[in-house]
């Protein structure tokens, strides 16, 4: 009997061993944030080191856009420890980044650095006292008060909690149209497929659906045998309403972003309509996916999966349509494109894609420094060099002297070299670290693509240069395209075809308190139901989601928030008349 | 001096010493925190002070019930909590069942081993699980999936994630699996305290395996049963989180939602930490209220009560 009651007390304290064992395996393997903190504590050591010795201080970042995290090396951490002294480490912000922010506000410090994605956000920051002005610090800011001074007014009048000052200042600021290059939307069709079944005209949005039907019915497996969809979507974008289901209003000359979560604006008769009606754009998307669905089109696991999962099946050729040229997945590989396969741009005739249009006080992606930080010195003198043509230069093109340089005339060009990095997006450059690494870091840049820089007179990417003459030449596939089409890119094309829509400027005030509420109950509604329509088993069980959706968010008192939006709509469009 | 180490003599005050540190950690991780519920009198916002916040009183409150779909919101989750707590205390007997099984397998390497592989579950986290779940049971890639197309049970995949249906006996399937091991420690441990003469009287007079087990083992586990059941009921509303945020989506989402996945979502979510505080001080007064269920039922059933 003894020995029995031993071993049950040995088994018991084994299994607990064994337990506490594999917990700890678990968390090796799925603690990222464990590791992160894990390695916060060292790299403070060797920073605070290091800053008696020759000055480098750790900026601990925080940016809602970002993609990545971790201390932040390669060839930019280089260039920023000599320029400025300062190394960053990106914190994770990852998919629900709003959530941490909160919580970092909640906490009542924000660490050195923080990228917004919201106005509101910075306005409650600023109430809280967790941010510095930059007004105060304007003898170390010579770059940023040069280059971005309409934001910093526009920051300081409207984001301001009423202080006056500037806390924060918009990113990617844009004062000219590009004209020539890609759009942010296509939308992308497998080309090759496309041509094989004879390129069918495509009249208005709706015949897209049909053109992916004959595609499928040619190519409906993989080549490893897995299923091909026309559509694999993903949730985790959602906001305060199903974040994908706004794309045929924007290759249909529609904005979100300007009138509230659950309005529409058309930017041809700058009306304003509700999601609720029938005839809108998200409706009529929501209705794409649903009848999408129904042909067997669309993903399954559209509703259950992530952005990585989606666009590693469009990767492995899973996908024949992308809203967008960068959520291939690597699809587009140089050796398929020179074979003449791959996602282009595939136009409707009656196609009006929407330009975010000029951003002079610059996407509210904004940047502030925190009232919080050891070092407000060093964090000011980042951002100014930030802000500065210099090193906007450098992070749109990579180090100077290596994939770019000037021509005697101070213009700049792209080396031979330089080709090499950018036709291979994944090669090393000295000191480590991609070409495009270094504008994925913080996935902010003080200037957009095409924006003209003062000092050298050209846009800031090198795309947008002349070619000299050693450029490589354009894949088949992209030829293809330019015959079949009778232009040079996209941009071109719908410039030809006048299908490019401009969204006004019209910096609308962050929304009130109270009607924040609504919205993100209503917001909750919509993104469940928008989900639930698109996955529907038949029209009249659409039909019924529908109305339930429109009935609880009008109960839910959703006019207050559209009315708001209107009314602030009117007076921002006025006021950005003033800068266009 | 003198009067501390008059005090210090008397028995009751040395007690009280000891208790002491108990008594404080009590008081800072379960009074302490109380001090949060005044966030739901106010109506506030991450980052400005709590004072600087406008007052509402009681209007979160009132927002539960008098707002329509509030309150139907409420309804609905407070239906799942329970629906789910009871499958749980329903299927309770299932871990006792299960360590008596195990204790009946003679092979002690072949029991060892499934007692481990049974027990593992419990320290996988629920992030994991899902994964796990994702890899079994997506729509083309989930090998669950695969497996029926291949033998040709189905011809397209089910989506089993995707779906609204039987989600509370999913949910506690999963549950189950996750926690049904572990939960037979506490029998298993049990059971060896059973004494072996009791075993040997009843095989002595013809018992029969499943005799033995009704008559000897199963009486001899039940105390440490009952007092489980009363812990778990009192646990009733408490059903975490972790596993319904995981599994939820757009379809399932009306039938997942529990108290404390509300309040998150509420709260943590939907940026309305206020409103997500007055909601869960309802938690607190369902458990007090089912606290004196409980302890009217005892007093009326074993004449006994802990007040």
């Amino acid at each position: 009997m003894r020995f029995k009651r031993a071993m049950a007390l040995l088994l018991t304290a084994g299994l607990i061993a064994a337990g506490c064992g594999s917990q700890t395996a678990e968390s090796q393997t799925t603690g990222a944030q464990t590791d992160a903190t894990a390695a916060e504590q060292p790299a403070e050591n060797v920073a605070e080191e290091a800053a008696d010795s020759q000055e480098v201080v750790t900026l601990k970042v925080f940016s809602m856009p970002s993609n990545t995290s971790g201390v932040v090396e390669g060839w930019w951490a280089d260039i920023l420890r000599e320029e400025v002294g300062v190394e960053l480490e990106i914190l994770p912000s990852g998919n629900e980044g709003v959530q941490k922010l909160q919580a970092l506000m909640a906490s009542g410090e924000l660490p050195d650095i923080v990228v917004f994605n919201d106005n509101k956000l910075v306005e409650n920051a600023v109430a809280g006292k967790m941010l510095l002005a930059y007004d105060d610090y304007k003898d170390l800011l010579p770059n940023l008060y040069e280059n971005a001074e309409n934001s910093l007014n526009y920051y300081a009048d409207n984001v301001s909690d009423g202080q006056g000052k500037a806390y924060s200042v918009g990113t990617r600021i844009l004062n000219n149209l590009p004209t020539k290059g890609s759009m942010n939307w296509g939308p992308y069709l497998r080309y090759d497929l496309y041509k094989q079944i004879g390129s069918p005209e495509i009249k208005t949005s709706e015949d897209y659906l049909d053109v992916l039907k004959q595609m499928h019915e040619i190519y409906s497996e993989n080549e490893d045998g897995q299923k091909v969809y026309a559509f694999s979507l993903w949730s985790d974008w959602d906001g305060n309403r199903m974040s994908l289901a706004d794309l045929l209003g924007n290759i249909n000359g529609t904005s979100y972003d300007l009138c509230g979560y659950f309005q529409e604006l058309d930017l041809e008769t700058n009306e304003i309509t509700s999601i609720f009606d029938e005839n809108s754009w998200y409706q009529k998307t929501l209705r794409l996916y649903y009848d999408a669905n129904q042909l067997g089109l669309l993903d399954p696991d559209s509703m259950t999966q992530r952005f990585d999962d989606a666009t590693g099946k469009a990767g492995a050729g899973r996908t024949l349509f992308s809203w967008w040229g960068w959520a291939t997945g690597g699809f587009d590989t140089a050796e398929r494109r020179a074979q003449g396969i791959g996602f282009m741009p595939v136009e409707a005739e009656d196609i009006k894609i929407l330009h975010q249009g000029l951003q002079p006080i610059g996407k509210n992606w904004s940047i502030s420094v925190s009232s919080a930080t050891e070092y407000p010195e060093k964090a000011m003198e980042f951002i100014n060099y930030f802000f500065s043509e210099d090193a906007d230069m450098i992070l749109h093109n990579g180090p100077q002297g290596i994939v770019w340089d000037l021509d005697e005339n101070g213009k700049p060009y792209v080396t031979k070299e330089g080709y090499d990095y950018i036709l291979d997006g994944t090669k090393e450059l000295p000191g480590g670290g991609s070409l495009t690494y270094a504008r994925n870091t913080m996935n902010v840049l003080a200037f957009e693509d095409a924006e003209i820089s003062d000092t050298y007179g050209v846009p800031f990417e090198y795309s947008y240069w002349d070619k000299p003459d050693y450029a490589p030449e354009d894949d088949a596939l992209t030829k293809q395209w330019q015959e079949d089409y009778g232009a040079v890119d996209q941009i071109d094309y719908l410039t030809q075809h006048d299908g490019i829509a401009v969204a006004p400027f019209a910096p609308v005030a962050p929304i009130p308190d109270d009607l924040e509420q609504i919205s993100s109950r209503v917001g909750e509604v919509v993104r469940t139901y928008s989900w639930k329509m698109v996955m529907a088993k038949d029209d009249a069980e659409y039909e019924q989601l529908r109305q339930e959706m429109t009935e609880k968010a009008i109960g839910m008192e959703v006019e207050k928030v559209n009315e708001w939006y209107k009314e602030q709509y009117q007076e921002a469009y006025e006021f950005g008349q003033k800068y266009s | 001096m003198k009067r501390f180490t008059e005090l210090y003599r008397q028995r009751g005050f040395r007690l009280f010493l000891m208790i002491l540190p108990l008594l404080l950690l009590i008081f800072i991780f379960s009074y302490l925190p109380l001090y949060g519920w005044i966030y739901a009198f106010f109506d506030y916002k991450p980052g400005r002070d709590l004072l600087d916040c406008e007052f509402v009183g009681f209007g979160n409150f009132k927002r539960m019930v008098m707002d329509k779909y509030a309150l139907e919101e409420l309804i609905n989750v407070m239906k799942n909590t329970f629906g789910m707590s009871f499958l749980g205390i329903l299927t309770s007997p299932l871990p006792m069942i299960f360590a008596i099984f195990l204790g009946e397998i003679g092979n002690m390497p072949f029991r060892k081993c499934v007692q481990t592989l049974t027990t593992i579950p419990n320290f996988i986290s629920w992030v994991l699980v899902y994964s796990v779940a994702y890899a079994m049971f997506s729509v083309n890639d989930g090998f669950v999936n695969r497996l029926l197309m291949n033998w040709g049970i189905i011809d397209e995949g089910i989506n089993f994630l995707a779906s609204g249906d039987h989600v509370w006996l999913t949910m506690w399937a999963w549950a189950t699996w996750k926690s049904l091991g572990w939960s037979a420690i506490m029998y298993i441990a049990c059971m060896a305290s059973i004494d072996g003469e009791q075993y040997e009287a009843a095989k002595v007079d013809g018992a029969s395996r499943m005799q033995r087990i009704w008559y000897v083992t199963i009486p001899g586990l039940l105390p440490t049963y009952f007092v489980l059941l009363l812990l778990s009921i009192a646990n009733l509303i408490n059903n975490g989180m972790e596993q319904y945020f995981v599994f939820q989506n757009a379809m399932n989402k009306s039938s997942i939602e529990v108290l404390d996945l509300y309040v998150y979502n509420q709260g943590m979510a939907g940026i309305n930490y206020s409103y997500a505080t007055a909601v869960s001080m309802l938690k607190s007064v369902v458990s007090i209220t089912l606290l004196f269920f409980a302890n009217k039922m005892s007093k009326l059933i074993r004449g006994e009560s802990v007040f």
